[in-house]
């Protein structure tokens, strides 16, 4: 039951019976095709499905132009099995990502090769990353049973086969390496004493599996989605021989989806915010009508702990860093009573970053929130046990995802499990801290205009900068990669794309801390930059939403000047690329006081600032320099 | 227990939605030559829905020795049940 939840994604909108038509329908939509098989991808497809999907994608899409809306990516999949049969289910369950997705594939024995001689195929490919989805009849595994030496010694030989793959792809290649984990083959020697005894399989592998966590810059850790839906399916024998099939074809969606959310969450488009109905989705019963002492949640019934455990994975996600918010139809003095006054409550009050219980409509409530919280729609994820509610939030807001809900509330976060929404390639410390940071910043945002700069001022705001360096370098990669907003050229950076500007002489790569009387934020802005003659020439500038309307990029800007003029830059370039999401800034660089320098037939605009020109005026904020140290 | 036959008229519009062409019709005597689409990969896939389809599972030897669409459907319409 619950391994086919998964493997048919059935948190997703179950396909019309008419998909196929629909499909070639959309293939007729002009400049909307793009936008309508993106739409049919948000559907729960099986394999044929996404095959046909996929490939329809394929035909339609330009050779070099991407679909408005879309994020161009370049897969490279290196296999010791067949991999054709995947790549059009990937291009399918990438649209879904709202990504545009080009995969090269290679499989059998070339893999090896194929990395470690940098093949110029892929190169010439120029993948954005490349999985490595080895699988154990692909590695030198034997068993040696007793010996504990030998034992480490075939995991090291596993370990180095693959590491002579990763490092192939991150030197020859210049790309970043997806590893992909073993699945436990169902061999059985002993029986129950397998693990105990050395040598054998399922402990070789397991040894593997834990080098490629650390060894892979991105985990996709298959071996554990094997374990999920049961290693007995996830294999199938006959497959891999006839056709050298890696897993069985029921588990392509699956495993497509996943490949696909791990790269959807590299290029920041995980989602942020866990918008929760009220009753019947935290507890059980209707608080209005049935009062706070009708409602069931707690230890004690069955169905009280069910919407228990739920709330629990709520709040552990925003341990993790998922905001939490509530949108809910009722009085709103009676929704917060049950938070108030029934202890056996996981969430609390203070455990929303927005808390919306009225009578308007909920897709209104949700566009509010993203609103409070600076967020765009596309970050959301809506839960609610009502069908009708459910419908009316994807008909107005298309971009929220909005879950398919169990009928069993016991299996209420399952849903959460397997849909991945929040899939994220790395934790920081910010993480850990952004539900509790973006709570002040509600605080802040309720503050009338005229009382700004004063309170501003009293922040007492200090704003250190930095090189980019080992300790900070994976908070900028993220903050890179997930800025959609602040962002003015959009142009995303890998870890090792960073990594080597930080060696690069002419460039400077800037991460900026800052902190205020109350809180440390931690990493909120990254500014890298090129120097081109005697132009300090600005290539990105990102910033985090929740310390917009604190003056940091004025801050930023007199830094910037400072940093120009004792290099011997005489003026400083600023690009900004229009995108769907960042309109926000494109009046930033005329607001600092450049000039507008040229303009192309696609919005992208060229700035320039002559050092000497730059309003020096002292910023309200405490500026440290600690790039020298 | 449904006849060849039988089975090859539900085995028609399975063979449309993997192959991908709408307007596929099947014949006995069809083998993979005949249809472009039809290669090696779309052969297991081919395979793999047909047992989803009827809820019963072909050998490795069973598959290897099918020579054209009728062997298909014998051989589903043999292993259903009576």
């Amino acid at each position: 039951m619950n391994a086919d939840y998964f493997a048919r994604l059935e948190w997703l909108e179950r396909a019309p019976d008419n998909f196929r038509e629909l499909v070639r329908a959309a293939l007729n939509c002009g400049e909307r095709a793009g936008a309508e098989l993106r739409r049919l991808a948000q559907y729960s497809l099986n394999e044929p499905q996404l095959h046909q999907l996929g490939r329809a994608f394929s035909k339609a899409r330009a050779p070099e132009t991407v679909w408005a809306g879309l994020t161009p990516f370049r897969l490279g999949l290196l296999s010791n099995s067949t991999t054709d049969h995947l790549i059009a289910p990937l291009i399918a369950s990438a649209l879904r990502y709202g990504i545009d997705l080009r995969v090269l594939g290679f499989s059998y024995d070339e893999s090896y090769a194929v990395a470690v001689s940098g093949d110029d195929r892929l190169k010439e490919f120029a993948p954005n990353a490349v999985l490595v989805a080895v699988d154990h009849r692909g590695l030198p595994l034997r068993e040696v049973f007793g010996h504990e030496d030998e034992e480490r010694q075939i995991t090291g030989e596993c370990a180095a086969y693959l590491q002579a793959i990763y490092d192939g792809v991150r030197k020859n290649i210049a790309s970043v390496c997806i590893g992909q984990t073993i699945a436990r083959p169902v061999s059985v020697s002993f029986g129950h004493a397998d693990k105990k005894i050395a040598g054998s399989i399922g402990r070789i592998v397991g040894g593997v599996n834990h080098f490629i966590a650390g060894a892979a810059d991105i985990l996709f850790d298959a071996a554990s989605l094997a374990e999920i839906v049961g290693t007995s399916q996830w294999f199938d024998a006959k497959l891999s021989h006839v056709g050298k099939l890696p897993f069985a074809l029921a588990f392509v969606p699956l495993y497509a989806d996943h490949v696909c959310r791990i790269i959807g969450a590299m290029l920041g488009k995980s989602r942020r915010v866990l918008v929760l109905d009220l009753d019947n989705t935290l507890w059980s019963g209707i608080v209005g009508d049935d009062g706070v002492e009708g409602i069931v949640i707690g230890n004690g019934s069955p169905i009280g702990e069910a919407f228990l455990e739920f709330q629990r994975k709520a709040l552990s996600l925003r341990k993790r860093g998922v905001l939490l918010a509530v949108s809910s139809k009722n009085d709103e003095e009676q929704a917060r009573r049950p938070f108030r006054e029934i202890p056996d409550m996981a969430l609390k009050e203070e455990s929303f970053s927005a808390f919306y219980a009225n009578w308007s409509d909920k897709a209104a409530n949700i566009e509010a929130i993203a609103q409070e919280l600076s967020l765009g729609l596309d970050a959301f994820v809506f839960v609610d046990d009502n069908a009708q509610e459910r419908a009316l939030v994807r008909k107005f807001l298309p971009d929220v995802a909005v879950p398919e809900m169990p009928d069993d509330p016991a299996c209420y976060s399952l849903v959460l499990d397997a849909a991945g929404y929040f899939e994220a390639v790395s934790f920081s410390d910010e993480d850990a801290r952004r539900a509790d940071l973006y709570q002040t910043r509600g605080a802040l945002a309720r503050i009338a205009p005229h009382d700004l700069d004063e309170y501003l001022a009293s922040l007492e705001m200090k704003l250190t900068v930095e090189s980019v360096n080992p300790g900070n370098r994976a908070r900028v990669v993220q903050l890179i990669n997930k800025s959609n907003q602040f962002n003015l050229t959009t142009r995303r950076f890998t870890d090792l794309e960073v990594r080597g500007m930080e060696a690069d002489r002419r460039c400077e790569t800037f991460a900026l801390r800052l902190a205020d009387k109350f809180d440390d934020h931690g990493i909120v802005s990254v500014v890298l930059c090129e120097k081109e003659d005697s132009v300090l020439n600005i290539l990105l500038w990102v910033m985090s939403c929740r310390v917009i309307g604190r003056g940091v990029e004025k801050a930023v800007l007199v830094f910037l000047v400072h940093r120009a003029g004792k290099s011997g830059s005489s003026s400083i370039k600023g690009q900004y690329i229009p995108t769907a999401r960042n309109k926000l800034v494109e009046k930033h660089y005329a607001r600092l006081g450049f000039r507008m320098e040229s303009e192309d037939g696609q919005g992208t605009t060229t700035w320039i600032l002559p050092v000497d020109q730059a309003e020096t005026s002292p910023p309200r904020l405490e500026i440290i320099d600690n790039t020298l140290e | 227990m449904p006849s060849p036959s039988e089975v090859l008229s539900s085995l028609q519009p399975l063979f449309q939605e993997i192959l991908d062409i709408p307007d596929l019709v099947l014949t006995r005597e069809m083998t993979a030559k005949d249809i472009e689409e039809w290669n090696s990969l779309n052969h297991i896939r081919l395979i793999s829905a047909t047992e989803q389809k009827f809820g019963l599972r072909l050998t490795a030897l069973e598959v290897e020795n099918l020579k054209c669409v009728g062997d298909l459907a014998a051989l589903v319409a043999s292993k259903l049940p009576v």
